[in-house]
């Protein structure tokens, strides 16, 4: 009986998914592949340009393929002496801050999820305030020498941790995607908030945690503003902050008392432009894919016994 | 539960005690041990450390003085001064006028001490410097009466500042001669538009003027001055604010009148430089036929050879007019703070950088790096090594623009240097044209006051009078609208921005006249 | 199983409701003890590093100079915010950050949500890992050669666009020089830049959804498109009411970078927003007060507007921030 009226159903969805889905299917893919081919030209020219003349790229000579190849942009890059002492910081605070950003925001976000937290309401917006007031550059600087930061590693990774953008999401996440039939169910067989939180709900958690861990990772790998105010110790700075000086020096030159030198830091800023990004670029963007498997349906789903 | 109680509390008092510490100023001492200085300099751009070797270094023995030196980047220079004053940072002195601007000096008045008495005691050859060039004391006079930093005069300076150049190669090709007017200008143009200027058989490709409005509008009077404030210039001995004036409004509809003939970029006021560098320094040849700029190798990179400097257009009051935007005279090139201890020992050393050998090695090298000294008392630059820039070079090895330094008359007639490049060629074409300089607006000092409104004022004016200049000369307009535009410029506050000038440079007068 | 925890619910509410109020209080703090252990770092490094640094903000009501310290300058009331409110520019600067804001929220708030959904129906696995590689990679370029490609793209005379254009016979005009067409050109190269990179959120959300429920959808017939109505949307409701609401909350922060490259005297009727003003008059001429008090005056709005949209959520989603 269950088998007849199965078929009836497997028929009935074969014949619709015919046709509403086949043009659903179409529109689909139509549109994906317009829109691949829309973002990834200005992508393409991007690497173009950076193997290309500077003059050319500007007046608009370069459309699909460099007019003439030059490295001219990658030599000088790598001429910089500090870039690859710059990688490397760069590569530590990424690595560290991410880790750090990770414990300190993700419990929050859980904890500001479970209704039975006392005074969540008042905790919420505890976090919220920071978000649009800040003391200011100078108090925060001033804040920051007090409690012994300035020029060292650490200021890179921990004064500015919290997130509250990070923890919002997070709460919604876990008040969205963990049932609190699991938690009644943990409670039952003796297990303790903390035990819950690390044993249970980190394991199911694998999507908001790849999110945020990339967002904190790309955000610190960006950073430059921070190194500049809180470090002046060569060996301390990060890739963005070399990269960013070479490129804008010759920005701030009002042109006439030394013009020819304005154009001349202006060249070497135009040559390395694009090549700048690429280099600064490409690490970061490799690490995506290896996150990308966290993003697809249903990887963790099943693993909740109704 | 206690455990949670004590660590609130602890974290409540710490935060109390901080914010206690917070409210004095913060002074972490920086107190010299063995009498070392601290003194902040800034440098457009990072090129080591050579320029405090040499010279510099030496000077140091000899007073037996030593120097601390923090350096600091343009670009970053914005955020991290207010860390410096705010913070409790502050170092003994600040070297050069790229350092702290007159604003920064008025709004953070109470951290730089008056130097009148102490130049007296401890600054011989600054004071001769006074006394042989009145615009020195001058320019350094606050209006309280004393004297907050040290001046410089720059050696090897034109007088004539960005000039005109022409593409000399596209006049032969169409068989023209250089303009002397600026009618003639107006035709060159026209054919450099219409013809095939740059023979490479596409009449269409050129653009006939790539430059900036004030230079096109130059045969009109308005002349760009090295004030800092930008429109500002003297007319018959009185401050005019250009804008506002009828020749800026001819100036402007002619301009207009060319636009509409396709004589100027139409992009003009919408690319970035890059772009319009581009234009100008594209390796198959440049697509502009007229630009402005210091010298054709800045101006127009590899394509620099076709190029000639324009002579003085004749206006339509017959006179000539030339730019004066190359300041060889400012302030604030030394400033001593609150927290320096001997001032006097300081300013003794930095007397040193007033003289004549001194100058000239802070601007390009030490001798036998950048200048040599020959014996009968005349200096020879030395070249580059090949493949640097001769600008770059310098800069690498001195403190070029910036810093104390005090030429006399007569100095740069005592210097040789290559004539083909940098600062001899600017000098050479300089000779040309520069017979046609006029009076310019000085550098005025404000008060703290008058420096407050002035900086709200001019961000409105500038700002309306730039968006109404291009809009004039892209669809016209300029003298239908120039009564609106004016009683626009009073709602702004015009008037109160004259007054302001009109004071300070009341001011500048009378300081000029005590000196002498 | 549920009978069980059914009982033991009940004998916890007989339980509770014959206590007094205080000792209820106590064994919720007592219940939420743990948490806080998870809340403390968080909680310690705001305290240090943002609450701290607050005393800044007295700034905004005194004339402030670095010499005497923010105690020892003189109180000047609301000077600065009557002098920031009667500037010239006041009118314009506001009018131009709200469009370009609200511009920017009406695009920009839906397309990275429509993405993720499109992306999420994508089946070949090569393609829609490439899909999804592209569509996040220009969130990487740097503000200042986004514009200068956008300068470069958009040139009228020899731009990408110009040329594409003059294919079928149509001339540009100069889009760079028009004050009304800058709130698109901000507004539409951000989505370009940003869409994919902000669609990421969306897709770990849809990752979480159970796929019994599209198993039970298919049963019940729906076709695709019914599914994306019915369960997507529905499931995605809470995380974009939240993002809404945070975004509607910097509603006055238009970023200054990438107009100040964008702005030139052309369109600065369309292009002077709140931020490049702060930038103009305040800190390039160390004008701490009156850049303080305007960022104060923005962060008010913004709360207000925050507390506006969270209000209406929470009325019409029952999702909200607070």
């Amino acid at each position: 009986m269950e088998t007849v009226i199965k078929n009836k159903f497997n028929k009935k969805s074969k014949l619709q998914k015919s046709w509403k889905d086949r043009i659903f299917d179409i529109s689909v893919y139509g549109i994906a592949i317009m829109m691949i081919l829309m973002i990834i030209y200005p992508l393409w020219f991007i690497v173009i340009a950076s193997f290309s003349n500077p003059a050319d790229v500007s007046n608009g000579n370069v459309l699909f393929w460099p007019k003439e190849w030059k490295l001219d942009g990658y030599i000088e890059l790598i001429k910089q002496k500090m870039i690859w002492r710059g990688y490397l910081n760069t590569i530590m605070y990424t690595l560290v801050g991410t880790f750090i950003a990770l414990i300190v925001n993700i419990p929050a976000g859980y904890a500001l999820s479970r209704k039975e937290l006392f005074g969540r309401k008042y905790l919420s917006v505890f976090y919220i305030i920071p978000m649009f007031i800040s003391g200011g550059l100078v108090p925060t600087y001033l804040v920051v020498k007090n409690f012994g930061l300035l020029d060292t590693f650490w200021v890179m990774v921990l004064p500015f941790a919290v997130s509250a953008f990070n923890i919002i999401i997070a709460r919604t996440f876990f008040k969205t995607s963990i049932p609190d039939s699991l938690w009644e169910a943990a409670q039952i067989d003796g297990c303790g908030t903390i035990r819950y939180f690390l044993t249970m709900v980190l394991p199911l958690s694998k999507a908001i945690l790849a999110v945020i861990g990339l967002w904190t990772a790309v955000d610190l790998w960006n950073s430059w503003f921070n190194a500049m105010i809180y470090l002046s110790n060569e060996n301390l700075q990060p890739l963005q902050l070399i990269l960013r000086r070479i490129l804008i020096a010759n920005e701030s030159i009002l042109g006439t008392s030394s013009g020819e030198l304005a154009s001349e830091l202006r060249r070497l800023s135009e040559m390395m432009k694009y090549a700048a990004i690429v280099v600064s670029t490409l690490p970061i963007m490799c690490l995506y894919p290896f996150l990308q498997k966290y993003f697809n349906q249903g990887v963790m789903v099943g693993s909740i016994k109704e | 539960m206690f455990k949670k109680q004590l660590k609130i509390s602890l974290i409540l008092a710490l935060a109390v005690s901080l914010i206690a510490g917070c409210s004095k100023d913060s002074s972490t001492s920086t107190s010299k041990e063995d009498g070392t200085y601290k003194i902040a300099t800034v440098r457009w751009s990072d090129w080591g450390n050579d320029f405090l070797k040499g010279f510099v270094a030496k000077t140091e023995k000899e007073a037996g003085i030593s120097i601390d030196w923090d350096t600091y980047q343009n670009s970053e220079w914005g955020d991290k001064k207010s860390l410096l004053m705010a913070g409790g940072d502050l170092p003994d002195a600040f070297w050069g006028s790229l350092a702290l601007g007159d604003a920064d000096l008025a709004q953070n008045s109470g951290v730089f001490i008056p130097l009148d008495d102490l130049i007296e005691e401890n600054m011989p050859n600054l004071k001769t410097a006074f006394d042989e060039d009145p615009t020195l004391r001058a320019i350094v006079t606050s209006p309280d009466g004393h004297i907050y930093s040290l001046p410089k005069k720059l050696p090897m300076r034109p007088i004539a500042g960005n000039s005109l150049f022409i593409n000399q190669k596209w006049l032969d090709n169409l068989g023209l001669s250089m303009p002397e007017t600026y009618e003639d200008f107006y035709n060159v143009l026209k054919a450099f538009k219409e013809k095939d200027a740059n023979g490479n058989g596409d009449p269409n490709d050129e653009i006939p003027y790539g430059g900036d409005v004030m230079n096109y509008i130059l045969p009109f009077g308005m002349t760009k001055g090295s004030s800092k404030q930008e429109y500002m210039a003297l007319k018959d001995g009185k401050p005019i604010y250009m804008p506002a004036e009828d020749a800026y409004r001819e100036g402007i509809e002619w301009m207009h009148k060319s636009y509409a003939k396709g004589l100027i970029d139409k992009e003009l006021f919408t690319q970035d430089d890059s772009m319009s560098e581009a234009k100008r320094k594209g390796e198959e040849g440049s697509l502009v036929g007229v630009a402005s700029g210091w010298t054709p190798d800045a101006v127009f990179g590899p394509n620099a050879s076709e190029y000639v400097q324009l002579p003085a257009l004749k206006g339509p009051d017959g006179k000539r007019y030339v730019m004066t935007d190359a300041p060889v005279y400012s302030r604030n090139e030394f400033m001593i703070t609150t927290k320096a201890k001997d001032p006097a020992k300081l300013l003794k050393w930095v007397d040193k950088f007033y003289t004549e050998d001194a100058s000239i090695q802070t601007f390009y090298g030490s001798f036998g790096v950048g200048v040599k000294k020959e014996e009968n008392g005349t200096y020879k630059v030395l070249n580059a090594p090949k493949g640097e820039s001769a600008d770059i070079f310098a800069w690498t090895n001195s403190f070029r623009d910036f810093g104390p330094k005090y030429i006399g008359e007569g100095f740069n007639e005592k210097v040789t240097l290559p004539t083909n490049s940098g600062d001899g060629l600017k000098l050479e074409l300089d000779k040309k044209i520069n017979k046609y300089a006029r009076e310019e607006f000085p550098d005025v000092i404000y008060t703290p006051e008058e420096m407050n409104r002035l900086n709200t004022l001019s961000v409105d004016l500038t700002s309306y009078v730039k968006s109404m200049q291009s809009k004039w000369v892209v669809e016209g307009g300029a003298t239908k609208e120039w009564d609106s535009y004016i009683s626009k410029l009073k709602a702004m506050g015009y008037d109160e921005y004259m007054k302001i000038q009109k004071d300070a440079f009341d001011r500048y007068q009378k300081s000029l006249k005590k000196a002498k | 199983m549920e009978s069980k925890v059914v009982s033991q619910s009940i004998i916890n509410t007989a339980v509770i409701s014959n206590e007094s109020k205080t000792s209820k209080i106590m064994k919720q703090l007592k219940k939420s003890g743990p948490l806080y252990i998870l809340l403390l770092p968080s909680i310690i490094l705001l305290l240090c590093f943002t609450y701290l640094p607050m005393y800044g903000l007295l700034i905004a009501f005194k004339d402030y100079s670095p010499a005497l310290g923010i105690w020892g300058s003189p109180w000047a009331g609301l000077k600065h915010f009557i002098q920031y409110f009667n500037s010239y520019q006041f009118d314009l600067t506001i009018k131009n950050t709200l469009n370009i804001s609200l511009y920017s929220i009406l695009v920009g708030f839906p397309l990275p949500i429509a993405l993720a959904i499109l992306c999420n129906q994508i089946r070949i696995g090569m393609f829609k890992k490439v899909f999804q590689v592209t569509t996040y990679l220009p969130h990487f370029i740097s503000t200042m050669v986004m514009c200068g490609m956008i300068l470069i793209f958009l040139s009228p005379s020899n731009g990408l666009i110009s040329n594409l254009l003059g294919l079928i016979g149509i001339e540009m005009p100069n889009v760079l020089s028009d004050s009304s067409f800058f709130s698109s050109i901000y507004v539409w190269s951000d989505v370009w830049q940003h869409i994919g990179w902000d669609s990421i959120i969306y897709l770990a959300a849809l990752s979480a959804i159970n796929p019994t429920y599209y198993e039970a959808a298919t049963m019940d017939g729906a076709s695709k498109m019914q599914k994306i109505l019915h369960i997507d949307l529905p499931l995605l409701l809470p995380t974009a009411m939240i993002l809404l609401i945070l975004r509607a909350g910097s509603l006055l922060s238009v970023g200054f970078e990438k107009v100040l490259l964008l702005q030139n005297p052309l369109n600065l009727a369309g292009s002077e927003v709140i931020s490049t003003y702060v930038y103009k008059i305040g800190l390039q001429n160390f004008q701490y007060s009156l850049s303080t008090a305007i960022g104060l005056f923005n962060t008010v709005v913004n709360i207000v507007i925050l507390l506006l949209v969270n209000w209406m959520s929470k009325k019409l989603t029952k999702t909200g921030l607070l």
